[in-house]
């Protein structure tokens, strides 16, 4: 009995550690993002731009909520590379990677970029989406619409933060985050996209979410394990 | 006992394509004598997705060991991988010109063939761009090993969500093979076959990669004695 308390109480106690160096590291990107104030506007405006120029050029498929999903889906992806493309290779170019590598253990820098990664994702939906839909005068349901999107989110950092942390080991990083991310990104696309449109066309999504949530927790169990190798490798 | 087996893969692989195309009475409607193409185009497609389960494997083991041999086995299974999906991409177009009128029309499971291909074209993008053989190892087996977490998404689960015109796999949710008997004999004798000439042509592709590597280190060492032993790096 006296065991089985002992071991609930070490796992506890290691939980809570693994949560706290987490959270540290993630509080480590937020402030040096406030700091920087370089890559959230970025990627912000970048977001935007490419909104309201799909959403000028797709008027016409207005009507047609495959269509528009399809666009929005594209605008979410690329403004969401632009940001995620960054996680590793602004830690290379500042020098930040060797300090990361020595204090802290791959496990949790790997978790807290994920988490990151989401929260950018979801704040690039969050920004994009209801303005797509203003500009072009479509109706959504709103809690499909948050459903997708935040499972989209997840799904998409979760496929992408591998491939940053790939492309900052190589020459033209930058280029090869989006040619290493867009296959592995095309399952939770294409979902993103039909859900979209389930959304747009008020009808159930819980398929597609189901589905992104699964590819998204995969691709994090597969970058827990994998990580390591790159991160020490 | 190479030989052997290699005779007897032969042997089978001729037995399958005379089934294949003069012995087996096929009755599929609407493909006519097109349908033999199935007992070609299930097994390149079947090859394709074991090429990317012995990459991922030989990766993972990459990873693990270090040993240039497990590097040069994912990249032979990728290589051979894309080669089958070409196939099975080509075959499929060949169906789908006779049933549906056009050779491309973003069936869920063609389209998901063909993001393998994206998929496994980038892993070779990224051997491209890594100069440094050991680094070039390493990052390619991490992407291959996570590449693998998308392929039974593409395979099993995406062309289930959405309608589909594809007839119904061997493999299907209803648990029933649509197929007469002799036809799915031939198709599983085919299945088996592919299966051995994957095996057959890996062994030949990861031998020579194997090669190619001992060459050109023996290249460098020539060159710069001290140089060439310390790029190289590994042992075979």
């Amino acid at each position: 009995m006296r065991g089985t308390a002992g071991r609930r109480s070490t796992w506890l106690r290691q939980s809570s550690a693994w949560a706290d160096a987490v959270r540290a590291l993630l509080w480590k990107e937020i402030t040096g993002e406030i700091r920087a104030r370089q890559s959230l506007g970025l990627v912000l405006t970048f977001a935007l731009s490419a909104t309201v120029l799909a959403a000028r050029a797709s008027l016409t498929l207005a009507g047609d909520p495959d269509a528009s999903a399809a666009v929005l889906t594209l605008i979410l992806f690329f403004a969401s590379v632009v940001g995620l493309a960054r996680l590793f290779l602004g830690e290379e170019e500042q020098g930040t990677s060797g300090w990361l590598r020595l204090l802290a253990d791959p496990v949790h820098v790997f978790v807290a970029k994920v988490i990151y990664g989401t929260a950018l994702a979801g704040l690039i939906c969050l920004l994009t989406v209801p303005a797509y839909l203003v500009l072009c005068g479509l109706a959504v349901s709103p809690g499909l619409a948050v459903l997708v999107c935040g499972a989209a989110s997840f799904s998409l950092a979760s496929a992408v933060t591998l491939c940053a942390a790939l492309a900052a080991r190589v020459r033209s990083g930058d280029a090869m985050v989006a040619v290493l991310a867009l296959p592995l990104a095309i399952p939770v696309l294409w979902t993103t996209a039909g859900g979209l449109a389930g959304a747009l066309s008020n009808v159930p999504v819980l398929t597609h979410v189901a589905f992104l949530v699964s590819y998204g927790v995969l691709m994090v169990t597969s970058g827990v394990a994998l990580f390591p190798f790159l991160w020490e490798g | 006992m190479a030989g052997l087996w290699l005779g007897v893969l032969g042997l089978w692989m001729a037995g399958v394509v005379a089934a294949a195309l003069y012995l087996v009475p096929v009755s599929v409607e609407g493909l006519g004598e097109l349908a033999r193409v199935i007992f070609f185009h299930v097994p390149t497609a079947w090859v394709a997705v074991i090429a990317f389960a012995v990459a991922a494997y030989h990766s993972w083991r990459y990873l693990r060991d270090r040993s240039a041999d497990r590097d040069h086995r994912a990249l032979a299974a990728v290589e051979l991988g894309l080669l089958f999906s070409v196939l099975a991409t080509v075959t499929g177009a060949l169906l789908a010109r006779v049933t549906w009128g056009m050779y491309w029309n973003w069936d869920p499971r063609q389209t998901s063939i063909l993001f393998l291909l994206l998929i496994y074209a980038a892993y070779l993008s990224l051997r491209g761009v890594v100069r440094d053989n050991e680094n070039q190892a390493m990052l390619a087996a991490v992407y291959a090993c996570a590449a693998f977490v998308a392929v039974p998404f593409l395979v099993f689960v995406i062309p289930r969500m959405t309608a589909s015109l594809h007839p119904q796999p061997v493999v299907n949710p209803a648990g029933r093979i649509y197929m007469e008997r002799p036809m799915l004999a031939v198709l599983l004798a085919s299945l088996a076959g592919f299966t051995g000439l994957f095996a057959w042509l890996h062994s030949i592709r990861w031998r020579v990669a194997r090669l190619v590597a001992a060459h050109s280190r023996m290249l460098m060492e020539h060159d710069d004695p001290e140089g060439g032993a310390r790029g190289s790096g590994r042992a075979d």
